[in-house]
Parts: structure tokens; C-alpha cells; sequence
């Protein structure tokens, strides 16, 4: 039972990984970041001595912002247009249970994000040599964090979209959390120093916004590692994190009437 | 018949705990993540404390929220170099147009907005060293403000403790104020060899070796900026500097 349940899961995994690839706007992304990496070498000259600094930068955000846009996008549309092309009622109408119907479309899209960030980071360690530079030393646990929080924020907009009455409701709200995520500090700052009252509204918001300063590696690649959050930390964060809002999208996934 | 009722009734609590268990669940994760999660905070200026250079609020909130802090500082701190790269004198511009490498003012001028530009990059990114030693050696030897340039340093190095040409500026800034041009070279003449040295400060020290009759010092420095400067705006001068040294030097 077990075998034929990870089976299910990698064959919708795969289909997912298939139509991410088949996919005008994944296609339209990639372009975007090449022609996007490319324009970041014009940045990198006016920053003069700084140049690979800044081209380093410019390549990470950018890339970590196509993968956000991209699983944000799958996120919210995938079930969607599963259920408009009826394709749904041909799979759940099979042995396969809703929950891993869910899981297998959230690791094929997760797979496909996370190749599409490794050739958008070839393709810019490949400007990068391509300028007489290299990569810095964390280059790839750079990546890999940010593939870590595109993944959260994944999870997150797929428990969106199962409540959100449409794509752009579920991308929004997707995004402010994202927006909050990185001011997560700040929240806990205000949450000291607020009124009893203010701090009941505030509380819960500490608990629902993920912490995504924690997978900003980019942002302080070059200091001490005593500044930087164990790896201990990120692993148990993301497995909570992710596991909660998956929960939470298996239980309104199973609450759906199609 | 009681039997049966009990069955039923476990049977539906069964299905009720099943259906309340992955929220429930989700509940116990998410509290989970809080307690993971809490103990670290990055190791930069609280958004709120970041003083805003004019109209910067809106850029600087929209890059921290993407997360992109580091990129938020180095676009200032291209805005900067352009800024003082712009001579106040637009009919003074001429050769070398874009930066100040002029030997006779060398950067000099007001540019009154630099001192709050230079802030507002080092409270965005505090470990921006190459930005802060910029913008400190302007201030300190070329626009003649030395205090302001104390007070970058200051707010910086209690990021970076341990960074030994914060240490090197502050001493040479204190000796350019008794005007002590030969110490203040001696002094930089170490940050100079560092790779995160600005042109502009290397440019700064061959001059001071200049003027105190160091012309080998000078003429090491000048060879190292026609060589290695990413900057083109510099090579000519230091080219022309050369030249004129060797002549001193032979």
C-alpha cells in the first residue's frame, strides 16, 4: 500500500515537473532572468571596484524572486486548472487519495523550481567567469536556502489558494506574507514594546509569518559565521513550517467540494 | 443494543478527532517553527532605526521586504559615486569627467548631501567596508569634514569590531587634523595594500607621499592604480603622475 502510494506520488510528481516545463510562462520566466542576469552585467560596471559584489547580488535576488514568482504562480493555479479542465475528477476518481494528489503536485513543482534555479545559477556563475570573477565561497548553500524558501512560501501558497476565492486573492496574500517575513525581527520588536491590546493582534501573526530572514544567506554571505543561523535551526524550521501549512492544505484539500 | 451504541460513538469520535487532526496538528507544527525560529535575529540595523536619505523610505522598504538589504546598499552607494563623481562646476568639466582624480583639488568641493548619503548606505549595510572607507576618506581628506567622517566610523565598527583600517582611518584622520599629511601617508600606507582600498584613498596617499618628497612611495602607488585600477577614470592621471616621477626619480 505504502509502494503504491510513493509511486502515485512520483507520477504526479513528474506530470506536475512535465507541465511546469511545458509551460509558456516558466518559458517566458527563464527568458526574463537571462535577459534580466544580462542587464545585471551594465549594473555591475557602474559599480566600478565594486562590480562583482553588486553582480553577485543583483544575480541571487533576481533568481530567488523568478523562483518566488514561479511557485507562487503554480501554486495558485495548478489544482485551479486542474479542476476547470476536469483532469481532477480523472485522477481522484482513481485509488489515489487526495492528500497524496496534493504532496505529488507540491514536489513536482518544487522539483521544477529548483532545476529552474540551478540553470538560472549556471547561467550567472557563468557571467560571473565570464567576467573574470567567481562565485563566492557559499554560492550554492545560497542557492540552496533560497530554493529552502521558495519551498516555505510554496507550502504557504498552496494552503492560500485552497481558501482564496481567486489567483490574484491567493497570489496578494501570498505576497504580503512574504513582505512580512522578512520583518519578522521587527514584529518581535513591536510585540515587546506594544499594549496588552495590540499584542493580541500581533501574537498571531508572529506564530503565521514565516521567519524567511533566516534563509537570507545573501544578504550576509561575507560575515562571521557566528552571524548566521545554524543549519540545525533552518532544517527544523522548514520541516515545521512547511508541515503546517501542508497540514493545513491536506484538511481544506479534503473539506473541497469539486 | 448498548454495545452497539458505544461502537457508534467511538466510530463518530474517531472521525471527528481525524477530521480536527491536521489542523490540529498544523497548530502543533506552527508552534513548533515559533519556538525554532525565535532565537535568531540578523545582525543589522532594525528597519525602523535606518534614517531615510530624502525621498529613500519607499525604495529601502521595498528592497528589505524583498530581502534584498545588500542590494539596497550597493545602489545607494552607486548613487553616491555618481553624485560625487559630478562636478558642482558642470563648465568646469573636462578631462577625467565623472570622478575627482584632479592632483590640485582632488574631490575637493561642498557636496552637501554626501555625509547623509554615506549614513544611509552604512545603516542599510553596516559591513559594507568598501563603501565606508569611501566614504569616510572623502569626507575626512577631501570635503573637510573629518567629524562626519569619525561618526561613520564610529556607528560602523561596532559591527566590526576587529576591522584594523577603521582603526588605521581614525588615526590618520586625527593627524590630518594637526596637519601631519607625512603620518597621515604612513599611516594608510598599510589600508592601501588591502584589496578593499578605494581608489580614491590610494590616489590620496601617493599624493601625500608626493608632497613629502616620498616619490618612490608615490610612484608605487600611481603603478598600482594604472595596473590594477577597475576604475578608468584614474589610469590617466596616474599614468601622467608616473611619468612626471620617473623624471623626479632618475
Amino acid at each position: 500500500m505504502r509502494t503504491r502510494t510513493f509511486s502515485t506520488l512520483a507520477t504526479l510528481s513528474f506530470h506536475v515537473l512535465q507541465e511546469q516545463w511545458k509551460n509558456r510562462f516558466f518559458q517566458l520566466i527563464l527568458i526574463f532572468a537571462g535577459v534580466m542576469l544580462y542587464s545585471a552585467l551594465l549594473l555591475g560596471a557602474m559599480a566600478v571596484e565594486q562590480e562583482l559584489r553588486v553582480l553577485t547580488d543583483f544575480g541571487l535576488g533576481l533568481i530567488e524572486l523568478v523562483g518566488l514568482a514561479a511557485v507562487i504562480f503554480g501554486c495558485a493555479t495548478t489544482v485551479l486548472k486542474d479542476i476547470e479542465s476536469k483532469t481532477i475528477y480523472l485522477v481522484l476518481s482513481r485509488p489515489v487519495p487526495r492528500h497524496a494528489y496534493l504532496l505529488g503536485m507540491l514536489f513536482g513543482l518544487f522539483i521544477s523550481v529548483g532545476l529552474a534555479m540551478a540553470c538560472m545559477g549556471l547561467l550567472h556563475s557563468g557571467l560571473l567567469y565570464l567576467r573574470g570573477f567567481s562565485p563566492p565561497q557559499f554560492y550554492l548553500k545560497i542557492l540552496f536556502l533560497s530554493w529552502l524558501k521558495t519551498v516555505l512560501i510554496g507550502c504557504l501558497a498552496q494552503t492560500v489558494s485552497l481558501f482564496s476565492t481567486s489567483v490574484l486573492s491567493s497570489v496578494v496574500i501570498t505576497g504580503i506574507f512574504w513582505t512580512l517575513g522578512h520583518f519578522l525581527s521587527e514584529t518581535r520588536f513591536l510585540l515587546e514594546h506594544a499594549r496588552p491590546a495590540a499584542s493580541v493582534i500581533l501574537t498571531p501573526l508572529l506564530y503565521a509569518v514565516p521567519d524567511l530572514q533566516l534563509y537570507n544567506l545573501k544578504d550576509r554571505w561575507d560575515l562571521a559565521s557566528g552571524l548566521m543561523p545554524g543549519w540545525t535551526a533552518v532544517t527544523e524550521y522548514t520541516f515545521f513550517y512547511s508541515g503546517a501549512c501542508v497540514l493545513a492544505a491536506v484538511w481544506l484539500f479534503r473539506k473541497k467540494e469539486f | 443494543m448498548l454495545s452497539g451504541f458505544f461502537v457508534a460513538a467511538m466510530n463518530r469520535g474517531l472521525k471527528i478527532l481525524a477530521a480536527f487532526l491536521p489542523p490540529a496538528g498544523a497548530a502543533l507544527f506552527l508552534s513548533l517553527a515559533f519556538v525554532c525560529g525565535r532565537s535568531y535575529a540578523p545582525p543589522f540595523l532594525p528597519a525602523g532605526e535606518i534614517r531615510p536619505f530624502k525621498d529613500s523610505s519607499l525604495s529601502d522598504v521595498l528592497f528589505l521586504s524583498l530581502g534584498m538589504r545588500r542590494l539596497a546598499a550597493e545602489i545607494w552607494f552607486i548613487r553616491l559615486m555618481q553624485y560625487y563623481g559630478t562636478s558642482e562646476h558642470p563648465e568646469e568639466e573636462g578631462e577625467g569627467r565623472g570622478h575627482h582624480h584632479h592632483e590640485a583639488d582632488y574631490g575637493s568641493g561642498a557636496y552637501p548631501d554626501f555625509f547623509q548619503r554615506s549614513r544611509h548606505i552604512l545603516d542599510l549595510d553596516p559591513y559594507f567596508t568598501h563603501a565606508c572607507l569611501y566614504s569616510a576618506g572623502a569626507l575626512a581628506f577631501n570635503l573637510g569634514h573629518p567629524d562626519e567622517a569619525v561618526e561613520l566610523i564610529r556607528r560602523v565598527k561596532g559591527y566590526v569590531p576587529g576591522e584594523w583600517k577603521y582603526d588605521a582611518y581614525l588615526a590618520a584622520i586625527g593627524y590630518s587634523k594637526a596637519k601631519n599629511p607625512g603620518m597621515v601617508a604612513d599611516i594608510l600606507t598599510p589600508v592601501v595594500k588591502d584589496p578593499q582600498c578605494p581608489v580614491m584613498v590610494k590616489q590620496l596617499v601617493a599624493f601625500l607621499n608626493k608632497r613629502a618628497g616620498r616619490y618612490r612611495e608615490a610612484a608605487e602607488i600611481y603603478r598600482d592604480i594604472m595596473l590594477n585600477s577597475k576604475d578608468p577614470g584614474y589610469i590617466p592621471n596616474a599614468r601622467r603622475e608616473l611619468e612626471k616621477l620617473k623624471l623626479l626619480l632618475d
